[in-house]
Parts: C-alpha cells; structure tokens; sequence
C-alpha cells in the first residue's frame, strides 16, 4: 500500500513539474538578471563608446542603466551585445548576422539611438555625463 | 510603474481580434523587458489611458513573452504603438516620439 502510493505520487510529480516548468519558462526569464561580468563589460564599453562618439548618456540614468543591462543580458545568452530596443523573429540569427549588435550599423553611420543609450548633444533627453557607475546600474534597476 | 493591462499570445484574440466593444479603439504597446525608454513612454500612455477611460482601451505586449503576436504584426522597433478598430490594425506609431 505504502509503496503503491509511493509510486503514485512520484509518476504525478514527473507528469506535472515538466508542465510547470514550460509553463512558467517565459515568465522567469524576463526577469533572470544577467551576470556581473556582462553587467561591467557593457557598461565600460557604453563609456567609453560614448566618449569616443561624442554622445551623452540619457538625463534620466535609469534609462541608460536598463538598456546596459540589456545589453548583458544578450551578452550572456546570444554572445553578442544584440540591440534589446527591437523584436527579432530569430535571435540567434541576427546577433550572428551583426547589423544590430551593439554599437548598430545606425549608430556607427549616423549616430542613431533609439535605445536613448547614446544622446548626442542636440537630443533633448541628453544629459552631460559619459560615465555611470555599477552602483548606479543596481540601483536604478533595483525595482524592476 | 504602469496601470496598463497585459496582454499575451493567449488573449490577444479575445481583446483585440474579437473585442466585446468592436466600436471602441484598441491601444496596443509593444514593449521587451529591456527597453530602457520604456521608463519615458508608460507614465504617458497611462496618462492616455486616464484620459480616453472609456473611449480607449489601453493594453501592453511583452514581446519576449509573445513573440507570434510581434511577428506576426511586423514589429522590429521597440516601442511600437499600434490602434486596432473592429480587430483591424488602423494607426501604428513606432519609436518612442517625444
């Protein structure tokens, strides 16, 4: 009796949690924060590509902290910086194609942002810092 | 940080295809969890929606959590707004517009 309800409950346990995991995949992964390694090489690379670019990081840093971490977050799962300000129908496919890994093809010719990472001066969103911190990044990020 | 309804995949047919109110206009915000400007463009199509209550239902898309309904409309830049009346697409804003 006791090992019928056993094997029971082990064969609802293996119907149910592969279930339960497809389910609740898409919903964990939005928020799966991507590592610190990526966190810091994104964010040297937003300053010093900034500096480089002669463009501004946005007045309000929590923007430009979310899209850093965006950045990682691709950095992480694709192995390229790919743009998080678009929907691709393929991921994989475009980061290895590379028109819109970061810095894109838009921002290289035409200094064009629409991620608000790189303002240029004129960009009524610009604020004047090239720099943030991880600090920063945490803490803008915190209530995500 | 917004008062905006999701919508999914999953109901997108029943609020937007085939809405109880055909007659009254669909917003639609098509937003990744990334997105930066995000932070800029809610607090103004909460406003909206407070605005048009009744008028206008306001609705946002992750489009990492549904990508066949983003695919399926076309959408590459995020943000992309789009109206839908009697379930047809009638007005699309894409990028965020200040």
């Amino acid at each position: 009796m006791t090992s019928q309800a056993s094997t029971f409950a082990v064969s609802v346990s293996s119907v149910a949690s592969p279930l339960r995991r497809r389910r609740n995949f898409h919903v964990v992964r939005a928020q799966v924060e991507p590592s610190d390694k990526s966190i810091e090489i994104m964010r040297k690379f937003s300053e010093q590509y900034a500096r480089k670019s002669g463009t501004y990081f946005c007045s309000d840093k929590g923007v430009t902290a979310v899209v850093i971490k965006g950045l990682a977050d691709h950095k992480d799962s694709l192995g390229a910086p790919l743009c998080p300000c678009r929907h691709y129908d393929d991921k994989a496919a475009e980061a290895a194609q590379g028109f819109w890994n970061c810095p894109c093809v838009p921002m290289r010719e035409r200094k064009e942002c629409h991620c608000m990472l790189f303002l240029t001066p004129d960009n009524d969103f610009a604020g004047n810092e090239q720099t943030i911190t991880l600090d920063e990044i945490k803490e803008s990020t915190e209530n995500m | 940080m917004s008062c905006m309804a999701s919508i999914t995949d999953g109901n997108w047919q029943s609020l937007v295809i085939e809405s109880e109110t055909p007659e009254t206009p669909v917003l639609v915000e098509f937003w990744a969890p990334w997105f930066g400007p995000c932070r800029v463009i809610h607090p103004i199509i909460d406003e909206l929606a407070k605005d048009y209550a009744g008028r206008l239902k306001c609705y946002k898309l992750n489009t990492d959590e549904s990508p066949s309904t983003a695919s399926r409309y076309g959408i590459r830049s995020i943000p992309t707004v789009i109206i839908f009346k009697n379930g047809e697409k009638k007005d699309a804003v894409i990028g965020a517009v200040p």
